[in-house]
């Protein structure tokens, strides 16, 4: 067999790729590197150049599908009108890009339990206060718009927001009759009457 | 300390606790059967006498932690009148009980990574369906009694409602603290939901 030689961020990103779709398939347990390694097209030793342990891999996994889909939520947002359309937006493109990457889904739900270790819960907690400080600032033009109630607390309800958006993740990782066939719609769905109740109260 | 020989049932009841203060300090993966021995205080053949390997464990206290939640609900929801009030009460009990029990909470929570394994696979999705059944059909009802209006979907309007409270469980297994000191924000979401799909007459009777 031609061996290939790629660049080494290369074929570290091929290892982490190989690992995902086998940590996702039969969890951490199941996969053994020689499954990761036979998928790659490398050797056992090869891994082991780059990553020292099977949990260092699975580590690097992890922050690998975090970072994707936390990207992945502000690309190519359509333009939005006020704040309902761009929260509805942001909902479609995360619940699009679970869907087309379940195996990413598979990956958070399985690693949540691993939120139990320090290390992972600051990780998180910082990536999370992030995103609620972006939509908290989109919330703040939404009061001044008229389409949020003021009497709303921002931090709040964005700090919600994004919670609901690991809910959907969960959703697809239990690959749930309700969601699966209506795509990227269904955010729309889920999102629509929690979007109409943070009007002004009449 | 001398070791106590406890009757079987005590056993497995310590031995369940042990795993949920596993769990809850050092996640699935990093959580041995050694160690909850340990934290059992008794060793690992004793355990094996009890339970076949760790998911056997994970399995029962999860069924138990469900279980505790569920009656729990269902008793606070029964004693509500309506089917909207009870729809709240649902809401504010399984924060109440997630609030009170955040360790077995996330020891439930922490037993997902089986996900895909067959047997323990089927309770996260299960334990979603029958909430799903319960809201709409709660929906349903107090749509029939004209509490609700006639256009929502009560399937679709379910899932709305059991998004919001999901995050109770979902942050909880995040150890984040969020919603639980913040428990009035929280149950005004819950109540400007529901309010969304009361009908106007039932508003102003409130």
């Amino acid at each position: 067999m031609a061996r290939k030689y790629g660049t080494r961020g290369n074929r570290r990103q091929q290892i982490i790729e190989a690992a995902m779709k086998a940590f996702a398939a039969k969890n951490y347990d199941g996969a053994s590197v020689s499954d990761i390694a036979d998928a790659a097209g490398i050797t056992k030793r090869a891994i082991y150049r780059y990553f020292s342990t099977k949990r260092e891999l699975f580590y690097a996994v992890r922050n690998e599908v975090y970072a994707a889909i936390v990207n992945n939520l502000w690309s190519d947002l359509p333009p939005a009108k006020d704040f309902n359309e761009l929260a509805d937006a942001l909902m479609r493109n995360h619940l699009r890009f679970m869907l087309e990457n379940p195996e990413m889904a598979r990956i958070v739900v399985n690693t949540i339990s691993e939120a139990a270790t320090r290390e992972f819960q600051e990780n998180i907690e910082a990536l999370l206060d992030e995103r609620a400080e972006e939509i908290e600032g989109l919330m703040q033009s939404g009061i001044e718009e008229g389409t949020l109630d003021p009497e709303l607390d921002p931090t709040f309800v964005s700090w919600v927001l994004v919670q609901i958006f690991i809910f959907l993740v969960y959703m697809q990782a239990y690959e749930e009759d309700w969601l699966i066939p209506r795509g990227e719609e269904a955010a729309s769905v889920l999102m629509k009457p929690f979007l109409a109740s943070l009007a002004p109260r009449a | 300390m001398a070791k106590q020989r406890l009757p079987a049932e005590k056993r497995k009841q310590s031995i369940l606790k042990a795993t949920e203060r596993c769990l809850a300090r050092k996640g699935y993966y990093n959580c041995t059967t050694a160690d909850i021995a340990a934290e059992a205080g008794i060793t690992e053949p004793v355990l094996y006498q009890h339970f076949q390997d760790k998911r056997d464990i994970v399995s029962s206290l999860r069924n138990e932690a469900l279980d505790d939640i569920s009656n729990y609900v269902v008793r606070r929801v029964v004693k509500r009148k309506t089917p909207l009030e009870g729809l709240h009460e649902a809401a504010e009990a399984i924060f109440d009980y997630t609030v009170r029990h955040r360790s077995k909470m996330r020891a439930y929570y922490y037993s997902i990574p089986e996900l895909g394994k067959g047997g323990l696979r089927r309770s996260p999705v299960e334990r979603l369906h029958r909430l799903h059944e319960a809201v709409a059909y709660m929906l349903e009802e107090a749509q029939r009694q004209g509490a609700a209006v006639d256009d929502m979907d009560a399937p679709d309007f379910a899932w709305s409602f059991i998004s919001l409270v999901e995050i109770v469980y979902i942050a909880n297994a995040l150890g984040l603290n969020v919603p639980f000191k913040q428990k009035d924000a929280y149950m005004d979401l819950i109540d400007r939901l529901l309010s969304t799909i009361a009908t106007p007459a039932r508003l102003e009777e409130r």
